[in-house]
Parts: C-alpha cells; sequence; structure tokens
C-alpha cells in the first residue's frame, strides 16, 4: 500500500537540517562489524536531540561495494549486510515518528557489472532491448574527448567486454556501466525502482550524476538537452503519484549550469550548489571574502520553491573541479600538505583535520554553512570534530565508523576489531578515545553541544531556509557581511545581519545600514541588543574568526510620548508657503540658522571658515507624492540654492533640498537623523521639522522622475530639468525603486534606488556641466565604453532669467549602480598584505627589478615576484589595460568639440613646464621650512632632493624643448587617476569619478592634457600603495617589517612594470594618441614628478610621518 | 456522526459554518441538564440553538423549549475525565459545527450549568463581534485558581501575547475558523495519542494569529480533576504547557508582549481565615534537602542561593521573589526541552517550589496591614516581571549553555 510522506509542508526542504550518514558506518546490532539499520534505529534519538530534520543515507542496496555502494545490483532490495527490507521499514517509521525525513540514493546513471541487467545484456545478441539497457559501441572513438572523471583510475570511458564482444560506456568506474537512456526500458525500470521506495515513504530521493544520463556524439555528454527530457519525467511521475517528495539533484557543476536542472520548477527541487564549498575554505585561509561573494554573484536566481543544498564536507573529496587552476594549485597547498591526501580532483579530508582541529575555524565554517541561502547538509561525524584516516583507500579515509564512546571499536560494534569493515581512528589527537560523542554529551562546552545549540537556533528563524540573500562591501575585505530577509507568510518580516570575520586576527569593520535606520539589532545567540542602526555607519568589531547573527528588530516602542529637542531652533510657518521662509524676513532666520546646521552636514567642505552671510540665489518647489495624499504633510519639498559668503570675502553656491514634515516621519526623523534637522517650525497643523529633504522618500523618487520623464519644472529666475541617457531605460528596468541614502559620501550626497541606480545630488555647485557628467556621458552614449558606471541622465539648473542663455549648472547625476568589491586601494593593500606575510622570512631579494620606462623593450617582471605576488601583478596588468581601454574610449572621433582629440601646441608644453615649476617652487620651499621637523632619514633624503632643485627644473622645461607636433595628442582625461577611483568588480575593474582635482577650477578640470597625465597618476598610486602596505605590516609585525624594504621595491616595480607593458601594448592601437617611446618618457617623467611634489606637499602639511614615501618616490624616479 | 479523522475543507471560504449557534456540552450528568438548557434559553431567547450532548441517551427532549434543538452525538474520541477540554472536545465540536452549519461555537466544560445566562450571552457576543476565540474571565474566589496565576496566565501573556487570565478555560467560544484550526492540531494530539495535552488552545490561536477576546463570565463551579494529589496534576497542566511553549518556539520567540488583563481586581475577601501555609513550606523545605541535587541540574547558582535563603526564612517573613518564581519556572521550561533529567522527574521537583509560591503568594495577599497586597495585583506584577525576563528565556533557550549566572 502506498504510505504518505511525513511532512506536511510542500517546501519542507527549505527548512530542512540535512544530515548524510552511511549505514555501514553509523551504528552495528549484530556484532558483524557492519553498521546495519537497527543500529542506525538505535541512535535515531541522538539524532533527534542533535536537531536534524532529514537523514539522507547513503546506498545500502545490495552491492559489490567497489565503490561504496553506488556500484547497485539490484535497485529494489536492502544489502543483507545492513538488514532487510522490514528493517528499512522500521527504521522509516522510527524517523517519521520523530518528525524526521528520509532522503535515498536514487542511482541511475550506472548500475554496477554485478546487477542482472548487465549480465543479461553482454549474453544478449546485439541490438536486443536486453543488450540495449546499456551504452555499447564496436570502437572505442565514439564519444571521443569526453573527460574522464575518476583520472587517478580510468584512462579511458569505454572498457572492452569480451563476452559481448562490444565497448560499454561507463563515465564513472570500469565496473559501473552507464544505463542507456536511449532505450524506453531503461526509463520504466527506474520509474518502478522509484515507486518502489516513495510508496514506502521515503521523504525524498538524491539523483546520483544526473548530468551524464544521455549521450550525444559531438558533445562533452554533460547536461544535453535529452537528459532534462528524462528528469523531467521522472518529477512528472513524482507530482503526479506523491504529495511532498523532494529530489535532489548530484551535479557537479557550476551554478549556471546546474540552473537547468530546476527547469520551471518542473525537475528537480534541489541542487548542491559545488562551487562553494571550497571557496568557503578559500576565503578562510585567504582570509579574504572575494573567493564567497564572487561564487555567489555568479549564481544565478532559481524559481521560489527550488533550494541549493549546501555543504562543508561530504562521503566524497573535497572537490576542486568547480575552481581555476590557480586555486586549485591553491587549496592543494592549503590543505593537503600531504600528497596522500589528494585523490581526483579534489582533497579527501574531513571537515576537523582541514583547519587543523582549530574549535574556532570549525565554528565560523558551521556558521557560515547554517546561515548561507539553502538547505545545510551535514556529514556524519563532523558534529564532533571527526578526524580521517587518510591511510585508507579511494575515500575511505573520510568513511570510518561513527565513533560514539570510548569503549571498544568506539561503541559502534561489539564486533572484534579486525572484523570492522574499516579500523576505527586511534591515533592521539582524533582517535575515539579524544573524540566520541559520549564524552561531548557530557561537556557542555563540547562542539556536539554547540552545533546542536546552533541547529536548534536557525531552525526558529525560517529566513535562514527561505530568505534573500545581500551582501554588503565593507572595506575590509576580511569582513563577510551579508542580509537575509524573508516576507513571512503570516505577514511578519524577519531580517538578519550575519557578519563574519574570516581573519585569524580581531578585525574592526564599518557596515552602511542606513536602510535599516532605526531598526535595533539583537544578537541572536545571546539576545543581546546592540545600539540602535542610524544614519552613520554601524561600527562592530570582532574577534578573530568570530561571527555575529543580528535580527534587526523593529525599534521598541516608544512609551513615552517624543519630546522636540529643546536645542532646535523654532519658527512660525503659518501662511504654509517657501516664499515666507525664502523671502523678506524668512532670509534673515535661515542665515541664523544655516551655518551652525552646516557645520554638522558631512558634506559641508568649509568647516573651516566662518560663514558672514546667506542669500538665496533661486529656488524651485519639487512636487511630491506625498502633498498629494491626505497626510499631515501640506508642503512639497523644495531644492534651495544659496551663495554663502564667507569672512575671507569669497563664496560658495551650495544646493539644499528642504521639506517639512510632521507627525510620525518628523519623529522618525528625530530618532534617527537628528542632525538633518534645521528647525522646528510652528504650523497650523502642529510643530513641524525643516529638514533635509533627502531623507524623504517621496523627494527621492521625485528627482528620479525628473530624469525618467525629461521633465523641466520653472524656478523663481530660471529652470531646472531632468534628462535621460540612452541607457537608461534597459539599466532601470521595470517595477518600484526603494531609494535609501547612502552612507559613504563626503562633498556630495548620494541617493540609492534599490540595487540599481545611484544618484549623485552635488552639494557645492559650480557653473557649468559637471566634468563628471560630461565624460560619463560621453563614454556612456558616444563611445560605449563599458568599464564605467553606466551614465543613466542629469539634473540640471539654468539660472538665467527667460531671454537669456547662459551653461546649466549640474545639480544631479544618475549612473548604474555597480556591484563591487570595495575600490582599488584596498584590494592592493589586502594583497600587499598578503604577500608581506609571504615573503617576510625569505632571504633579500637579490634584485628589485627597474622602474619601467617607455623606452625599454616591454619585459615581464623579475620571476620572484612572480612568484609571490603573481594575483596582484596580474591585476596590475589589467588595470593598465583598462586604462588604455579609457583613454582609446576618450579619444573616440567625435565633432563634440569638447572630446576632440587635438595635437600639443608649444604654448600647451610651456603651459605645463610652467605649472610643473611651481609645483617644484612650492613643495621645495615647504620642504626647506618643515626640515628640522623630519626624521633624520627622511631629512637625509629630503636635503638630497633640496639639492637637486636646478635638475627638476631642467626636468620640468625638457617637455618644452621638443617639438609640440611629437608630444602626441590632447584628449579628455581622468585627471585625478589613482586606485582609489577604480572599483574591483568580478575580478575586473570599473573606473569611477570623472570629476578632475576638486581643488581645480572647472575650466582646468575640463581642459584637454595628455593621457600620460593618468599614467603618472596611476604609477605614483601604485608605488603609494605599495609603501602604505608595508607600513600597514609593520605597524602590526614590527619585528618581521625590518627587512621588507628591497621587497616592496620589488613589489612596486613590478606592479608598475606589469601597469605599463599592458597599457602600452593595448594603446597602440591608436598610433599617435602617445607619442614616441623617448617623447612619451620625457613627459612622464615630468608629470609623474609633478604628481609626486603634489604629494609630497600634501604630506608636510597633513602626515609628516608619510613624508617619505613621496620623498623616496621622487628620488627614485628615471631621469 | 462525528468521527475521528476530519477531511478539512479544501477552500476555506466554503465552510459550512452558517449563521447558526452551536452549544457543544461536555459530558454531564442528566440531572444538570434541564438547568443547562434552561439558562441557554435565557440567555439566547427565542435564537435557535443546536445543543449537542455526547451521549444520546441524555437528551430525552429540549426542556421543552422550542428554540433548542438538542442532538446527541457519538464522541469521535473519548475524552478521559474530561475536567477541562480535550483534543478530543475541538474535533467533535469541529465536526458538529460543520454538520449543523454553525458559524459560532460554544464549547461548555464539566458543571458548565453553574455558568450565568450573562457569561453565555457574553461569550457569544464576543464571536458576533468578529472575534474568533473568547475566553472567558470567571470570578473565583482569592485562592482558587492559583496554578493560572502562578504559571499559566503570565508565561502565556509574557511569551504569547496573550493575555487571558485563564488560559485552562473549561469554557471557550469559537469561531467557525478558530474551531477549525483548533481541530487541526487536535487531530495531532489524538493521532499521537497525547491525551495530556490540556494547556495548548490560547497559545495556538494566538500563534495562529487568530483574535482573543476576554469576557467577564462571572462565578462557576470548577470541576474537580480526577488527579487526587497536586504533584500529579502540577505535572499534567505543566507538562502539557511546556509542550506546547516546546512546539511553539519558533512564534513566542518572535511575538510582542500584549498589554495586560483589563479585568478589574478583586477585593481580598478579608473575613476568610488566614491560610495554613505551614504544610506548604515543610514540604519545599524538605525537598530543599531532598531535591537539591535535582534543582541543581535545572537551575543556576543565582536561583539555587536564592532557594537557600528562603528556606532559611521564617514563615511569617516567607517572600519568594517575582523574579525568581520567574526565572525558576524559565529554567524549568528549558530543562524540560533539553531533557536535563527525565521529564517526570523534573514535573515532580517543581511541586515544591510551586508550593513555596503559594504559601508566598498568600502570605502577601492575606491580612491587611501594610506590606500586603490586594490579590490580583500581585499577580498583575508578577505577570510583568515575567514579561521582563522573557529576556532570559530566549537567551537560555537559544545558547543552553548550563555556565551561566
Amino acid at each position: 500500500m502506498k504510505q504518505l510522506g511525513s511532512a506536511t509542508d510542500p517546501l519542507w526542504y527549505k527548512d530542512a537540517v540535512i544530515y548524510e550518514l552511511h549505514v555501514r558506518a553509523f551504528a552495528d546490532s549484530n556484532a558483524d562489524g557492519i553498521g546495519d539499520f537497527q543500529g542506525l534505529i538505535s541512535k535515531l534519538d541522538y539524532l533527534q536531540d542533535l536537531g536534524v530534520t532529514c537523514l539522507w543515507l547513503l546506498p545500502f542496496f545490495p552491492s559489490p561495494l567497489r565503490d561504496d555502494g553506488y556500484d547497485i545490483a539490484n535497485y529494489v532490495d536492502v544489502n543483507p549486510s545492513y538488514g532487510t527490507i522490514d528493517d528499512f521499514k522500521q527504521f522509516l517509521d522510527a524517523a517519521h515518528r520523530r518528525d524526521i525525513q528520509v532522503m535515498i540514493e536514487l542511482v541511475i546513471n550506472h548500475t554496477s557489472d554485478q546487477h542482472p541487467w548487465f549480465q543479461a545484456a553482454r549474453l544478449a545478441p546485439k541490438g536486443s532491448p536486453e543488450r540495449e539497457m546499456y551504452v555499447w559501441s564496436d570502437t572505442d572513438e565514439l564519444y571521443s574527448g569526453v573527460r574522464i572523471i575518476f583520472t587517478d583510475t580510468e584512462k579511458s570511458n569505454w572498457t572492452w567486454d569480451e563476452v559481448a564482444g562490444q565497448y560499454y560506456w561507463h563515465r564513472f568506474f570500469s565496473h559501473q556501466p552507464d544505463l542507456n537512456f536511449d532505450n524506453p526500458r531503461v526509463m520504466h525500470e527506474v520509474l518502478t525502482a522509484m515507486r518502489f521506495w516513495l510508496d514506502m515513504g521515503v521523504d525524498a530521493l538524491r539523483l546520483d550524476a544526473i548530468p551524464y544520463l544521455v549521450e550525444r556524439d559531438g558533445t562533452s555528454c554533460e547536461n544535453v538537452p535529452e537528459t532534462h527530457v528524462k528528469i523531467k519525467a521522472i518529477r512528472k511521475v513524482l507530482d503526479e503519484e506523491y504529495a511532498n517528495r523532494v529530489i535532489l539533484a548530484e551535479a557537479n557543476m557550476w551554478p549556471a549550469d546546474v540552473r537547468p536542472y530546476f527547469g520551471d520548477d518542473d525537475e528537480c527541487h534541489m541542487a548542491f550548489h559545488f562551487p562553494l564549498m571550497p571557496r568557503i575554505y578559500m576565503a578562510v585561509r585567504q582570509e579574504d571574502r572575494l573567493p564567497i561573494t564572487d561564487i555567489m554573484a555568479q549564481t544565478p536566481d532559481i524559481p521560489p520553491n527550488c533550494q541549493w543544498g549546501i555543504f562543508l564536507r561530504n562521503h566524497d573529496e573535497l572537490t576542486l573541479e568547480m575552481v581555476s587552476d590557480d586555486e586549485r594549485d591553491y587549496m592543494y597547498l592549503a590543505y593537503s600538505a600531504d600528497p596522500r591526501m589528494r585523490i581526483n580532483v579534489g582533497i579527501r579530508r574531513r571537515l576537523a583535520p582541514l583547519v587543523d582541529n582549530n574549535r574556532r575555524r570549525i565554528e565560523l565554517l558551521n556558521s557560515l554553512l547554517l546561515s548561507f541561502p539553502g538547505t545545510p547538509i551535514m556529514y556524519y561525524g563532523d558534529e564532533i570534530g571527526m578526524g580521517d584516516n587518510i591511510y585508507l583507500g579511494d575515500r575511505n579515509g573520510v568513511r570510518t565508523p561513527m565513533q560514539w564512546n570510548s569503549d571498544r571499536n568506539a561503541g559502534f560494534s561489539r564486533a572484534v576489531p579486525a572484523k570492522l569493515y574499516f579500523p576505527v581512528i586511534m591515533d592521539p589527537i582524533w582517535g575515539y578515545q579524544a573524540i566520541n560523542v559520549e564524552a561531548q554529551q557530557s561537556d557542555q562546552s563540547s562542539l556536539l553541544h554547540w552545533t546542536r545549540n546552533m541547529i536548534a537556533l536557525r531552525k526558529l528563524f525560517q529566513v535562514f531556509g527561505r530568505g534573500t540573500l545581500e551582501f554588503l562591501h565593507p572595506e575590509n575585505r576580511k569582513i563577510l557581511a551579508y542580509l537575509r530577509n524573508l516576507d513571512r507568510e503570516d505577514g511578519s518580516h524577519e531580517t538578519v545581519l550575519c557578519v563574519a570575520n574570516l581573519s585569524r586576527f580581531a578585525q574592526p569593520v564599518k557596515l552602511d545600514l542606513s536602510a535599516y535606520a532605526g531598526r535595533m539589532p539583537v544578537e541572536m545567540l545571546g539576545y543581546v541588543p546592540f545600539p540602535p542602526i542610524d544614519q552613520t555607519p554601524y561600527a562592530i568589531t570582532l574577534s578573530p574568526y568570530s561571527f555575529l547573527w543580528l535580527e534587526l528588530q523593529p525599534a521598541p516602542e516608544r512609551e513615552e510620548p517624543v519630546e522636540i529637542a529643546g536645542d532646535e531652533p523654532t519658527l512660525s510657518l503659518l501662511n504654509q508657503s517657501w516664499q515666507s521662509l525664502l523671502s523678506g524676513a524668512g532670509v534673515g532666520v535661515l542665515q541664523q540658522l544655516l551655518p551652525a546646521w552646516l557645520q554638522r552636514q558631512r558634506w559641508f567642505g568649509a568647516k573651516t571658515r566662518t560663514v558672514s552671510s546667506v542669500s538665496v540665489l533661486d529656488w524651485v518647489e519639487i512636487p511630491t507624492a506625498a502633498v498629494a495624499s491626505a497626510s499631515s504633510v501640506t508642503l512639497n519639498s523644495a531644492l534651495v540654492f544659496v551663495d554663502l559668503t564667507y569672512s575671507d570675502g569669497t563664496v560658495d553656491t551650495y544646493q539644499l533640498p528642504l521639506a517639512v514634515s510632521t507627525g510620525e516621519t518628523a519623529d522618525q526623523l528625530r530618532a534617527t537623523a537628528p542632525n538633518t534637522i534645521l528647525a522646528t517650525l510652528t504650523t497650523p497643523s502642529g510643530p513641524a521639522a525643516l529638514h533635509d529633504a533627502v531623507q524623504r522618500e517621496d523627494l527621492r523618487q521625485a528627482l528620479l522622475g525628473l530624469i525618467e520623464h525629461n521633465r523641466s519644472l520653472p524656478t523663481e529666475v530660471g529652470s531646472i530639468g531632468g534628462g535621460q541617457s540612452s541607457a537608461f531605460a534597459a539599466v532601470r528596468g521595470s517595477g518600484a525603486l526603494p531609494a535609501r541614502t547612502g552612507s559613504a559620501e563626503q562633498s556630495n550626497t548620494s541617493i540609492l534606488y534599490d540595487d540599481k541606480l545611484i544618484l549623485k545630488l552635488f552639494r557645492r555647485l559650480q557653473p557649468g556641466e559637471n566634468p563628471d557628467t560630461e565624460i560619463g556621458r560621453f563614454l556612456t552614449e558616444v563611445a560605449h565604453f563599458p568599464r564605467i558606471a553606466p551614465f543613466l541622465g542629469d539634473i540640471r539648473l539654468s539660472s538665467a532669467p527667460e531671454g537669456e542663455t547662459a551653461e546649466p549648472t549640474t545639480l544631479a547625476m544618475l549612473q548604474g549602480l555597480v556591484t563591487n568589491e570595495g575600490d582599488g586601494w584596498a584590494w592592493f593593500l589586502d594583497e600587499l598584505s598578503r604577500y608581506f606575510e609571504g615573503v617576510f622570512n625569505c632571504p633579500t631579494p637579490t634584485g628589485i627589478g627597474q622602474v619601467p620606462t617607455f623606452t625599454d623593450v616591454p619585459a615581464p617582471p623579475l620571476a620572484l615576484a612572480q612568484e609571490h605576488a603573481g594575483f596582484s601583478l596580474d591585476a596590475a596588468a589589467l588595470l593598465g589595460r583598462r586604462t588604455a581601454e579609457m583613454h582609446l574610449a576618450l579619444a573616440t572621433p567625435t565633432e563634440d568639440p569638447a572630446f576632440t582629440a587635438e595635437v600639443f601646441t608649444a604654448a600647451d608644453l610651456n603651459a605645463d613646464a610652467r605649472r610643473i615649476d611651481a609645483q617644484i617652487n612650492s613643495t621645495l620651499d615647504a620642504l626647506k621650512r618643515e626640515m628640522s621637523q623630519l626624521t633624520d632619514l627622511t631629512a637625509d633624503d629630503a636635503a638630497l632632493l633640496l639639492s637637486q632643485r636646478i635638475e627638476l627644473f631642467a626636468r620640468a622645461h625638457a617637455i618644452s624643448a621638443g617639438d609640440p607636433a611629437a608630444a602626441g595628442q590632447r584628449i579628455r582625461i581622468h585627471g585625478d587617476y589613482h586606485l582609489g577611483q577604480v572599483l574591483r568588480a568580478k575580478n575586473d575593474y570599473v573606473i569611477l569619478d570623472f570629476e578632475g582635482e576638486p581643488a581645480r577650477s572647472l575650466a582646468e578640470r575640463r581642459a584637454k592634457q595628455s593621457p600620460l597625465k593618468d599614467v603618472a597618476g596611476m604609477l605614483r598610486s601604485f608605488s603609494y600603495v605599495a609603501w602604505a602596505g608595508l607600513a600597514a605590516f609593520a605597524q602590526r609585525r614590527p619585528d618581521d617589517a625590518r627587512n621588507l624594504e628591497p621587497w616592496t621595491r620589488l613589489w612596486e616595480n613590478a606592479a608598475a612594470t606589469q601597469f605599463l607593458n599592458s597599457y602600452r601594448a593595448a594603446i597602440a592601437v591608436r598610433p599617435g594618441l602617445i607619442p614616441e617611446p623617448a617623447v612619451a618618457q620625457l613627459l612622464l617623467n615630468a608629470y609623474t614628478l609633478e604628481k609626486a611634489l603634489y604629494e609630497l606637499l600634501y604630506e608636510l602639511n597633513n602626515r609628516p610621518a608619510w613624508v617619505r614615501i613621496p620623498l623616496s618616490g621622487i628620488l627614485a624616479l628615471p631621469r | 456522526m462525528a468521527s475521528t479523522q476530519i477531511a478539512m475543507e479544501a477552500n476555506p471560504s466554503a465552510h459550512p459554518g452558517g449563521p447558526g449557534l452551536l452549544v457543544s456540552l461536555a459530558s454531564m450528568p442528566a440531572s444538570a441538564l434541564p438547568a443547562m438548557l434552561s439558562n441557554l434559553a435565557v440567555a439566547f431567547p427565542g435564537q435557535n440553538i443546536t445543543v449537542a450532548t455526547p451521549e444520546i441517551s441524555t437528551v430525552p427532549d429540549s426542556g421543552g423549549i422550542a428554540s433548542l434543538r438538542l442532538v446527541g452525538y457519538t464522541p469521535a474520541a473519548a475524552a478521559q475525565g474530561a475536567w477541562v477540554l480535550t483534543a478530543a472536545d475541538y474535533l467533535n465540536t469541529f465536526q458538529l459545527a460543520r454538520e449543523h452549519h454553525a458559524g459560532l461555537s460554544l464549547m461548555l466544560g464539566a458543571e458548565a450549568q453553574s455558568l450565568s445566562p450573562q457569561a453565555l450571552r457574553n461569550l457569544a457576543a464576543a464571536l458576533g463581534s468578529g472575534n474568533d476565540l473568547a475566553v472567558p474571565h470567571y470570578t473565583l474566589r482569592p485562592r482558587e485558581g492559583l496554578v493560572n496565576a502562578a504559571l499559566l496566565y503570565p508565561v502565556t501573556r509574557a511569551l504569547f501575547g496573550a493575555a487571558p487570565r485563564f488560559p485552562l478555560a473549561i469554557d471557550f467560544g469559537l469561531s467557525f475558523r478558530a474551531v477549525e484550526h483548533l481541530a487541526t492540531t487536535a487531530q495531532r494530539f489524538t493521532s499521537a495519542g497525547q491525551d495530556d495535552a490540556v494547556v495548548w488552545p490560547v497559545a495556538e490561536a494566538a500563534a495562529a494569529g487568530l483574535s482573543i477576546a476576554e469576557v467577564e463570565a462571572g462565578e462557576r463551579v470548577l470541576p474537580q480533576p480526577p488527579q487526587a494529589d497536586l504533584n500529579s496534576l502540577l505535572g499534567e497542566i505543566a507538562g502539557s504547557f511546556f509542550a506546547e511553549i516546546d512546539t511553539r518556539a519558533t512564534f513566542w520567540q518572535r511575538s510582542r508582549i500584549a498589554p495586560g488583563s483589563a479585568f478589574t481586581q478583586l477585593a481580598l475577601d478579608h473575613t476568610e481565615a488566614p491560610p495554613d501555609v505551614r504544610p506548604m513550606l515543610d514540604s519545599f523545605r524538605n525537598a530543599y534537602t531532598n531535591l537539591h541535587e535535582i534543582w541543581s541540574l535545572i537551575l543556576p547558582p543565582n536561583s539555587l542561593l536564592g532557594l537557600k535563603r528562603l528556606s532559611l526564612t521564617p514563615v511569617p517573613n516567607f517572600r519568594m521573589p517575582d523574579d525568581l518564581w520567574a526565572r525558576i519556572v524559565y529554567d524549568f521550561t528549558l530543562a524540560w526541552r533539553l531533557r536535563t533529567i527525565n521529564r517526570g522527574h523534573l514535573l515532580g521537583a517543581l511541586t515544591p517550589l510551586y508550593l513555596a509560591w503559594v504559601a508566598s503568594h498568600l502570605l502577601l495577599t492575606s491580612g491587611s496591614e501594610a506590606g500586603h497586597m490586594e490579590p490580583e495585583r500581585h499577580i498583575q506584577e508578577l505577570a510583568r516581571v515575567f514579561e521582563t525576563d522573557k529576556a532570559y528565556l530566549v537567551s537560555r533557550w537559544r545558547w543552553p549553555d548550563r555556565f551561566n549566572p
């Protein structure tokens, strides 16, 4: 009779915690040395207490056991060593009584060569249905080129069968012939076997090796379309005949290749996420979240009812098939020092030995397993930190008997030890006397108790199994931080913030949680409330390998009425109009309020100056949805443009979005962003807050609307207008885009629209088009350069009265939001940290390479540098190429005079030389003044530089001595190019911020210049990051850093070489853009000198301790 | 005829419940039925009411009341010694409500004939106002219903955000939606043979998002439980309650605390003789000697220290601090979940502590001199302490490390 499954929720597998075990390895009830179902039944209370909700049994069918049971000889029986069918039924019922579901294996790609089907096939005539149960060929050339999976044991996917007189096909061992799914009889038999177990009440089936079901010549014989047809047929039977049953796909593929196995929710309910697992280990070893975030970025969305299965270890090797060659080499070096630990394409070790039995690392990895999207799958024994035996063959080292207690055979069996199917582990560290269930049950601090508690905690929150995932991107890459969100069916919402420290040292981190301002994080393990979140970055410190799970709860309800802060100024707004505030006496009030308020705004750049007067230049009301509603808000928001006159007579123009809010909105502002409130107003409907309008969602949406609908609005004097670029529609997509204010802005304000768009609202306005907007538009719409955040539109102010014309001023720029891993500066600093870790105890390098020049024949950096810093040098090379591509894009032929490439004139070169002269004078004068403050070593270098003043002038003037026509072309350039201006994104770069140097005038920033100026900027940045990296390392480990200067120079030269070589190769596609090598080097020398002098002046004025970096950089410059 | 297997409606909106009122009576002596019917007739004059009693033999006629339609039924599952409503009663009532197209149901327990017509009206009126579950608030004497006061009320309020003063209600009013939902849950208990599940409907209703109303029910004769000794009775109630807390952990860890009960407190009847609490305190002191080892497996050092001080306190000054009692209850709840010791032994070890609380409560609320307190005020204060200390339970539940203060 057909039994019901045990689960009542059709999506039970999303909330499950799966425990993988082998009946043979778990508990032996009859003292024959082999685990069995009765033994397993006796341990169900243990498993229930552990909290797991689903048991995945490895194959327990009759089998010659040459592949641990995956070589099945009978699909509808139990291996007599493990018991009988009745024993299995008894086990199934007992598990179900404990609310534990059961998953078994459906190994349908192949059988054992001892299966009666195969024995019959060998004897049957060619072409007969019996023979065609398997895949045969007269030649072993069919399907040539298909990869071999078990490379350690198999030489071909074909094996000759003497009896049949043909070759048979096998993707795994030669004793496992593949079934032929082109024969309908095979599918019939598979479905018969499936029904046999499902009828009994089995809840889930793991489909083993499904990418290989069907073979087609000329393909890789993996993932062929016909395979999906077979899986759909299996799923159809499952859905039509059974309720709440699940199939799980084993497809060891990249996530994008696994995605088709979910189909349109008509193939597998679940699939393993294979590539995540090695990257978790890699991230922990490298102390860098990138491997994890990178693979998750490559993970496609799956149908809502489907689920990933995630795991740390299983019965097979830690597979490294789904990693790059470099990553595989790294993993071997990091995790398998002994070659015996390696097998096939992976590492055959258990969790605890992999992480050197470090409890905190084990806990960290499990915390990721239990909090990542997907259903966690634990491997038996890992809950107590069992070890492995690498001296056993194949993958049997991780399949040893479960260690129950310190009695004979670890309590697994009463048989004489020699009878055990595998010996128990007996060494002093991993042996059963040291690690066993009984001991850990009585030890409240054991890993077993910890695991049990963590599983129980996970089960309390459905968000872990069903919620969305969103990574945060703090600067510190040793921190992995992500949000899980779930709208529950009961209308409630769960938000959990997970933060993990991948490093062996304590780490600080600041998280942008402004979207959750007002929420209160509650640490989930101890139910400890943390300080509420506000608009500022949320700072947390994590101890080594620690993790935090924080539930972001709504702010506690206030019992007492909210009081209006006494120090907020109060003024009347009785006639409810902006006019009353922005004209007449209202301006006087603003003048009183603004200076103090501006001091509290992060974007206000003149905090050291005194505002002597304020005048309103212009303003415009922005129609918003809030006014149209019946809310108590009665005013639109307004963009106000004010002139601030300082006591020294200079004037700045600022943009102030203002709004008036009452009721709950005002209360929330007082609680979460009090600094944005300018004043409390008296209005007819009660007290109201006059505040920065970017806090209001309606204003944020209205600004987006101006761009989206190309809309204009009249201001008091002129007009403002929004406009979208040609890329807008594709990036914006459809649907609502909830907005929030970014927290990392400095001189401007960023508004983020969901995870798609970012609007940069310029605060200090300069007349004319902002270069960032101008260049962004050109690169997006004309040059179609992909390595920038796409320009999507802008808002402009034209304050000229009607009838007059004036160049509009850019108020805001809209771009696509780029998912990234932080800026290039932080990325290279991290890489350098690893580099110094690797070389600090190496002998001093025999050579440090050379500063690269255009006149050199391009050559690779020294092999020593490649050996220790290959990854970061590759990244430097890529940046060189991208930089050249940026310049080529900026030089795209166009009719637009602002972008047309021009030749140098003598006047241009003279102007450059004069500018550098001025820089030399101001810097060296400052250096002379500060000499007495410098350390001895730095003072020596400073004296040397001062003695070269004449020679420096000569270098500057050298550029004006040559033929201007040979100096290459002048184009628009980035203008402020350094590592902080590029983002790392998916192992590539996105170039940002084309505003130019903020201190320069708009005209200077928009002037055309030699692209070599950007090259010089980036070369200086490589130098800076190298020495900053050394300083950081020295601060942490002063003793180890003493002899690292040669290593620093080695890296600096190698990175610069890679960058420049790559730049030269890529820019060469447009001859003439940069001059011939000798002239190019002359210009580069001059521009690099100018940049380094600028840095030196900055450090003298601001960070004397850093003076040595630019100083030694200047002295090392080629002449 | 009702059956034990209930086929739930696939489409909830198509339930057969109509506007009619069903009164489902517990088994009661034939002699009590006329009074019951009479009260119903007074409560609902002229209304067509279906009254169901479990034994057909006890339904001779409607007592001459035309508006009452009496039906007998064979219980789906026997309610053994039913002094409170059992899982089987919900199954039966659901089946009856469906058969008789009743949108509203009153489930009345043993001795229901002592309920006033006004109480019956109040229950039905609360349902008529759109509530799903109407819970009676009985007027009891100050020394009655102390298990409710000490354990069920404060914990239900703190954990489930449901504030009925008597969660262990003997009578309920239920919308069709509520009876259907509770019957589904009840089926789980009956199919698992858990006949001892008695304290779950209020928590279940709260977790399911059903609206709960508390109604004034006046005085009522409380049915006597079959258990002769307090140990067994407390074991049954606490065991059932702890199991419900375990089952509903995902809900109460997220639920918000509800405001306290709105009902006025009872004035203490000062004419009653002062209670003799010495036997209770003797029991506690004996247990302190004999059960100390067991308690030390369950309770943290601070609580054990508090108990030690109490064991040495002379009778007139004996006061168990509310927060000590709250943490004791919470730690026993946790120990029940973790099976720290055999659950039967665990519940047995709670009894002397409960007696100590009762003695403390009676001493605090007897007499009229300064420092004494009205009983209901004490119970409300106790409930607030349970609410305040909910975080203690949540943190212990999530991380049940024995190494705690």
